[in-house]
């Protein structure tokens, strides 16, 4: 029930006299006459709203203040959606690619192919090498990636234990690209005779 | 991590049936289910060749395409089972190897996608 004025009732009257705190019945009077207060409820009964204390403040309600509402459920008959809050979960990049090169030319570095890079922090680049010289190996194998505009070296790893030979997962971890680039992948041995070989590479941020 | 594929791009060739190193590839299963391997080989001749999927950690194999008639064919392996979310153990470099049925033909590999699921 509304506390609003949209329970008074008007009347053009000749003669009435309001019966003070009675409601019903009333007097006619020559004048528009209300049969009871405004802002009560109407009661049926002998007694009126206001003898019930029932009157109010006609101000009226202020509508109620900005709230924090939490998401709406969404409900059909049989199935209901509550929001759930996600686990955030860091998501890792890699890449690799196969390079598939040998370089028998002892300690001279071979480029054997280039990969772009972003400027970023890598968590860990690296490659499979070995030294493949006579079946066997023995001389420490290198990688080295250098920036394509500068020739400066961005990281550096070697496979010291070739005897075998003996393939290894050669890295290097924290490696910062500052600015992007295409950057050259060289490989290299130690000894002679060597003959350093890849077989692939990777990266990860 | 979620289903990606890698793919490898290749210009090998490897000849008569001596299963040769092809290249090699980290990969990362993450929490992934099944990995599976699909290659773009085949004999030069009519003959069949190989590409075999070895983990570089213990050199167990993994799976065999092979692909059987004369030129290029896309060939897809199995979904192949990993141990399980979480465990990211088959995380390794992956190696491949080529051969041929026969001692003179040559198998030729253009290129190698890995899928993960």
């Amino acid at each position: 029930m509304s506390n609003k004025k949209d329970y008074t009732i008007e009347t053009v009257v000749s003669s009435s006299t309001e019966w003070g705190v009675t409601q019903a019945p009333f007097s006619l009077r020559p004048f528009s006459g209300r049969i009871r207060g405004s802002c009560v409820p109407y009661i049926e009964g002998p007694r009126t709203a206001i003898q019930m204390g029932l009157r109010i403040d006609c101000a009226e309600i202020p509508p109620a203040a900005a709230q924090t509402i939490n998401l709406p459920l969404m409900a059909s008959a049989s199935i209901v959606y509550q929001p759930t809050a996600s686990q955030v979960v860091a998501s890792l990049g890699t890449y690799t690619e196969i390079v598939s090169a040998s370089n028998p030319d002892n300690s001279t570095p071979m480029h054997v192919g280039s990969m772009y890079l972003d400027a970023r922090t890598y968590t860990t680049i690296g490659a499979m090498i070995t030294d493949i010289k006579g079946g066997v190996g023995g001389s420490d194998a290198h990688i080295e990636l250098k920036r394509f505009t500068n020739g400066s070296t961005l990281m550096s790893a070697s496979n010291t234990s070739t005897a075998g030979p003996t393939w290894e997962y050669v890295t290097q971890s924290s490696v910062v690209v500052s600015t992007a680039d295409w950057y050259d992948i060289y490989i290299s041995a130690s000894g002679n005779p060597a003959t350093s070989s890849i077989r692939g590479i990777y990266y990860e941020y | 991590m979620a289903a990606c594929s890698i793919d490898l791009i290749l210009n090998a060739e490897v000849s008569g049936t001596t299963s040769t190193n092809i290249g090699s590839a980290r990969v990362v299963t993450g929490s992934n289910t099944t990995i599976s391997f699909r290659a773009m080989f085949g004999p030069s001749t009519e003959a069949t060749g190989a590409i075999e999927v070895k983990r570089f950690t213990g050199g167990s194999s993994i799976t065999e395409l092979t692909a059987s008639g004369i030129g290029l064919q896309d060939i897809s392996g199995s979904a192949i089972t990993l141990p399980g979310p979480s465990t990211n153990i088959y995380n390794d470099w992956y190696d491949f190897y080529a051969s041929g049925s026969a001692a003179d033909i040559s198998t030729l590999i253009k290129g190698i996608r890995i899928i993960l699921q």
